[in-house]
C-alpha cells in the first residue's frame, strides 16, 4: 500500500442553525485504505461524508484530493474526478432496471459531449461494460428486473455496485449495512473487503463487530471533531474513545 | 414489452394514416373548414409535444412556454410586417427588410425562441418544483407585457400579417397544402425527439426525472443538461408559434398569456406525459372539447373542467397510454 494522502482535510467547520455539525474536523484518508469514521449519534458522520462528496459546502476549512483543493467543487464536478459515494437511504432510479440503473452511471464515465441521435439502449460498449458489471456484482439473473421490486438487500447491493461503476478513486460509503439481516451484513462486508488496496473507502457504520474487521484505519468522531485516528486495535483500548463513546458498548 | 409496443406502432400509424387522409375526407364532405380546425390542432400539438420533452421527460413544469410560442409568432410578423411595408427593422444592427421565405423565418423564429430560452433557463432552472413554475410564468408573463407595450407592432391589439410564409413551389394559403406542410414538421419534429430522449442524453433526463441529486454524485453536470433540454423544447414551440402566426395570419400577445401555457399543460398531461405522441392526442381531445362545447352554450368551460376531472381519473398517465395499454410509470 502507498501510503500517500487521497483526501486531506483541513479544519473544516458546519453549522446548521445553533447545531455545530463539524466543529474543525481534520482527517487525512490515503490510498487504498479502508477507513471507518465512527461516533456516536449525532456527532456529525454524515454530515462529514456529504462534505468530502460535495452536496454541503463548509462554512470554513479546506478539503484537498490528491494534492488539490476541491472545497468549492460541485458534487458532480467531484464524481467526474474520481469521489464516488452510496447512500444510507437507497438512492436508485427505482422505476428502471437494474441494467439501466448502471447504465446510468457507466454512462456518466465518459465526457459529457451531449449525445443525442444514437440510441443508447443499443450502443454495444455500453452495453458490454454494463454486462462486464453485472457480471462482477451477480446481478445477471436479476438485469431485466425493476429495482423497485427487489428486496431491500438486492437494492443495498445495487447501490454499491452503482458507486463501484463509476471507476472511482475513493468510495464514501454511508452505513452500507442499514436495514440489512445478519447473512447480507457479512456478504457486503466481504464486497468491501475485497476493494482494499485497490481504492480508498471512507466508511461509515453503526455495526462494531463490521468495522473493526474491515477497518485499516479508524477516525472517531465526537461533537463534529475527530478526537483521535489509529489502528483498530489502538482504537479499542484508547481511553478517550472508550468514555466518549465505547464506554457502554464495548 | 413486445405485444404492447405493437400495439403502440399501430396506434401510431393509425393516428399518421388518418392525419394524412383526413383533408380528402373533409373535401369529400365538402367540408374544408375541418382542414382549418385539424391545423390548428395539428400546431398546438406540436407545442405540447415539445413541452413534453421537458415536463414529461425532464420534469420541468415549465408554466411559460406559451411565450416561445408567442415568440415564435412574432418573429414571423415582424419579418412579414417590414418585408410588406418594405421597412428596415429598426432595432436591428443591419438594415433589414425581413423576409417572406419560409427557410428564413421558421429557422428564425426557432433561434430566436432557443435563445431567450437559454437565458431564462440560465435563471430559472437554478430553482426546483413550485419556485420554476413561478419563475417562467413570470418571464413569460413579462414578455406579454412587453409585447402589449410595443404599439409598433400593434400592442393590445395585435398585428395582420396580410399572407403568409412562402415557399417555393408552394402555396401556404392554400389550407390543404398549409395542412400538409405542418403535418411534415410536426412529424419530423416527433422522430427527432423521439430520437432524443431514446438517446444517452434522454437518459440523462430520465435519469433527473427519478432522482436528481444520486444524478450529480454519478457525475452529471444536471443544470447543462436540463437547460439544453429546455432550449430544445422551446425552440419546438417556438416553431409552433411561427406556423399559428401563419395559420391565423395574425399575431397578438395573447398567444403568450398564461392561459395559452395551461393549455399546453393540459394537453400534454390528457394525452400523456412522457409519450411524445400523448401530447398531439391531448391536443386533438382538448381543442375537439372546446369546439363542440362552445357550438352547445356559452359556458362551455362548466362543461370542459368536470370532463378533464375525469379523465385524468379514468385514463391515469394519459389518453395514449390507455390506448395502447401501457402503465404510467413505463
Amino acid at each position: 500500500m502507498m501510503n500517500r494522502a487521497l483526501f486531506v482535510v483541513e479544519n473544516l467547520t458546519k453549522n446548521f442553525g445553533a447545531i455545530t455539525a463539524s466543529n474543525g474536523l481534520n482527517l487525512e484518508v490515503v490510498e487504498g485504505e479502508i477507513h471507518a469514521l465512527i461516533g456516536p449519534n449525532g456527532a456529525g458522520k454524515s454530515t462529514a461524508i456529504h462534505q468530502l462528496s460535495g452536496e454541503i459546502s463548509p462554512d470554513s476549512g479546506r478539503i484537498f484530493f490528491r494534492g488539490e483543493e476541491i472545497t468549492r467543487w460541485s458534487a458532480d464536478q467531484r464524481a467526474r474526478r474520481g469521489i464516488a459515494r452510496t447512500y444510507q437511504i437507497t438512492s436508485l432510479f427505482p422505476a428502471l432496471s437494474v441494467r439501466d440503473n448502471l447504465a446510468m452511471a457507466v454512462q456518466s464515465r465518459d465526457t459529457h459531449h451531449f449525445r443525442f441521435w444514437r440510441q443508447a439502449s443499443k450502443d454495444p460498449a455500453l452495453r458490454k461494460t454494463v454486462d462486464q458489471l453485472l457480471d462482477a456484482h451477480e446481478l445477471m439473473d436479476i438485469a431485466e428486473l425493476r429495482v423497485a421490486n427487489l428486496a431491500h438487500g438486492q437494492q443495498r447491493q445495487i447501490e454499491l455496485a452503482l458507486g463501484l461503476a463509476l471507476n472511482p478513486k475513493v468510495l464514501l460509503l454511508d452505513e452500507p449495512m442499514a436495514g440489512m439481516s445478519r447473512t447480507e451484513s457479512l456478504e457486503m462486508a466481504e464486497r468491501i473487503d475485497r476493494l482494499r488496496g485497490s481504492i480508498a473507502v471512507v466508511l461509515v457504520e453503526h455495526d462494531m463487530d463490521v468495522v473493526f474487521r474491515l477497518a485499516d484505519r479508524i477516525s472517531v468522531l465526537v461533537k463534529g471533531e475527530v478526537i483521535c485516528t489509529d489502528l483498530p486495535e489502538a482504537v479499542r483500548v484508547n481511553p478517550f474513545v472508550r468514555d466518549a463513546y465505547l464506554g457502554e458498548s464495548v | 414489452m413486445e405485444p404492447s409496443l405493437s400495439r403502440g406502432t399501430l396506434v401510431r400509424f393509425a393516428i399518421f394514416a388518418v392525419l394524412v387522409v383526413l383533408p380528402w375526407i373533409a373535401h369529400a364532405m365538402d367540408d374544408p373548414f375541418w382542414i382549418t380546425i385539424a391545423t390548428r390542432m395539428l400546431i398546438y400539438g406540436l407545442a405540447a409535444m415539445s413541452l413534453d420533452l421537458i415536463l414529461g421527460y425532464g420534469a420541468m413544469v415549465s408554466f411559460g412556454h406559451a411565450a416561445f410560442f408567442g415568440l415564435g409568432a412574432y418573429v414571423v410578423g415582424v419579418l412579414t410586417h417590414h418585408n410588406f411595408y418594405d421597412e428596415v427593422i429598426p432595432f436591428l444592427p443591419i438594415e433589414w427588410v425581413g423576409s417572406m421565405s419560409a427557410f428564413v423565418q421558421w429557422p428564425l423564429a426557432m433561434l430566436v425562441s432557443g435563445f431567450i430560452a437559454l437565458l431564462i433557463g440560465v435563471l430559472s432552472l437554478r430553482t426546483q418544483g413550485v419556485y420554476f413554475i413561478m419563475i417562467t410564468l413570470a418571464f413569460a408573463q413579462m414578455l406579454y407585457f412587453f409585447m402589449i407595450g410595443l404599439p409598433d407592432y400593434g400592442g393590445e391589439d395585435g398585428l395582420n400579417l396580410w399572407q403568409r410564409s412562402e415557399i417555393p413551389g408552394l402555396d401556404l394559403s392554400d389550407s390543404s397544402q398549409f395542412y400538409y406542410v405542418v403535418l411534415v414538421l410536426v412529424s419530423l419534429w416527433f422522430l427527432l425527439s423521439r430520437r432524443v430522449v431514446e438517446s444517452r442524453f434522454g437518459r440523462v433526463l430520465t435519469g433527473c426525472r427519478y432522482n436528481e441529486p444520486r444524478m450529480r454524485t454519478l457525475g452529471y453536470p444536471v443544470v447543462r443538461y436540463k437547460l439544453l433540454a429546455f432550449t430544445i423544447s422551446a425552440m419546438g414551440t417556438g416553431l409552433a408559434g411561427a406556423l399559428m402566426a401563419n395559420q391565423n395570419e395574425f399575431v397578438s400577445p395573447s398567444l403568450m398569456a398564461w392561459s395559452t401555457s395551461g393549455e399546453l399543460m393540459v394537453m400534454v398531461i390528457l394525452g400523456g406525459m412522457g409519450t411524445l405522441i400523448g401530447p398531439l392526442v391531448g391536443a386533438f381531445l382538448l381543442l375537439s372539447f372546446e369546439e363542440v362545447l362552445a357550438g352547445l352554450t356559452e359556458h362551455w368551460m362548466v362543461i370542459l373542467g368536470p370532463l378533464l376531472v375525469f379523465s385524468v381519473l379514468f385514463a391515469r398517465g394519459g389518453l395514449y397510454r390507455f390506448l395502447v395499454g401501457q402503465r404510467d410509470d413505463e
